[in-house]
């Protein structure tokens, strides 16, 4: 099963997990994570052992290009060939990601979640 | 240019910077001085993709910074100057760029470090590099974020100097 990541500021990662487990039920590899209080060096560390060594890979999912979640993400994704980044997190991508991670091989899974982030901002 | 602030934060360039300070001193451009980032493409290319629209982020490394920086002093840009340590903040000092004062945003905890403030972690090599600089007469100003409580750094040191 691809896992995923969410990397972002203060709670915010662990209430997007909280707040799709509230819609979706209890979910395996989803695991939500803060930068607060941490070096870059133990940002990376502590994102390496969420991301785990699982052969189907991870999406690491972070909120802000250019902020520190994100820089240490595309770091992570550089390093390692079987981990995406996509930035600009919202709920319609994490639903998409929860509906579609068993059925789609992780590279589709990192494009099609993109567009489905996309098409939930609207007016 | 007018230099707008000079940070010491060993994440560098991220979220506190370009959208909590950027947005209070709106900087032309964010210039990293690291001799480390400034040694890898890869690093830099990853700094200068965090510049928000309308500005810039140069990654420099300490021998060159002074003089670059100094050689745009008479050009209309805002900078924002940003080291990853109390030690490279001493050496860009003493290699001629003079600054009034110093924000101190982010020393997170590493080996040897000790927390005084929950963003602020020092060893004693720091806590030298910080009071050579006060005793040059520049002002240590300790602030994450804008519009929080500043807080008087030194009289935290005794405590960090000795373990207690």
């Amino acid at each position: 099963m691809i896992h995923g990541v969410v990397y972002t500021h203060a709670d915010l990662g662990m209430a997007f997990c909280e707040a799709i487990e509230s819609m979706m039920g209890p979910q395996q590899g989803l695991v939500g994570m803060s930068n607060q209080g941490l070096s870059s060096e133990g940002m990376l560390a502590a994102l390496e052992e969420a991301v785990g060594a699982g052969a189907d890979g991870a999406i690491v999912f972070t909120a802000l290009h250019g902020g520190s979640c994100w820089q240490t993400a595309e770091r992570l994704s550089r390093q390692r060939p079987n981990v995406q980044h996509l930035t600009g997190v919202n709920l319609p991508m994490l639903l998409a990601f929860i509906n579609k991670r068993e059925s789609t091989e992780l590279e589709s899974l990192a494009e099609a979640l993109t567009e489905y982030g996309c098409q939930g901002i609207r007016t | 240019m007018s230099l707008l602030m000079v940070r010491i934060d060993d994440r560098l360039i991220h979220g506190q910077v370009t959208q909590g300070w950027g947005s209070v001193l709106h900087p032309d451009r964010y210039v990293v001085v690291n001799d480390s980032a400034a040694s890898s493409q890869w690093d830099r290319e990853l700094y200068e993709a965090s510049a928000p629209e309308g500005t810039s982020v140069v990654v420099l490394e300490m021998s060159e910074a002074a003089t670059s920086l100094q050689s745009w002093l008479d050009c209309e840009e805002d900078v924002i100057v940003l080291v990853e340590s109390p030690r490279d903040a001493l050496r860009l000092y003493e290699t001629g760029l003079s600054f009034e004062s110093l924000n101190v945003g982010g020393l997170h905890f590493k080996e040897g470090r000790r927390r005084i403030l929950p963003f602020v972690c020092v060893n004693e090599e720091d806590i030298k590099a910080l009071e050579a600089l006060q005793d040059c007469g520049v002002e240590i100003e300790c602030a994450d974020v804008p519009g929080c409580e500043r807080k008087d750094l030194f009289k935290w040191f005794g405590n960090a100097a000795s373990g207690n």
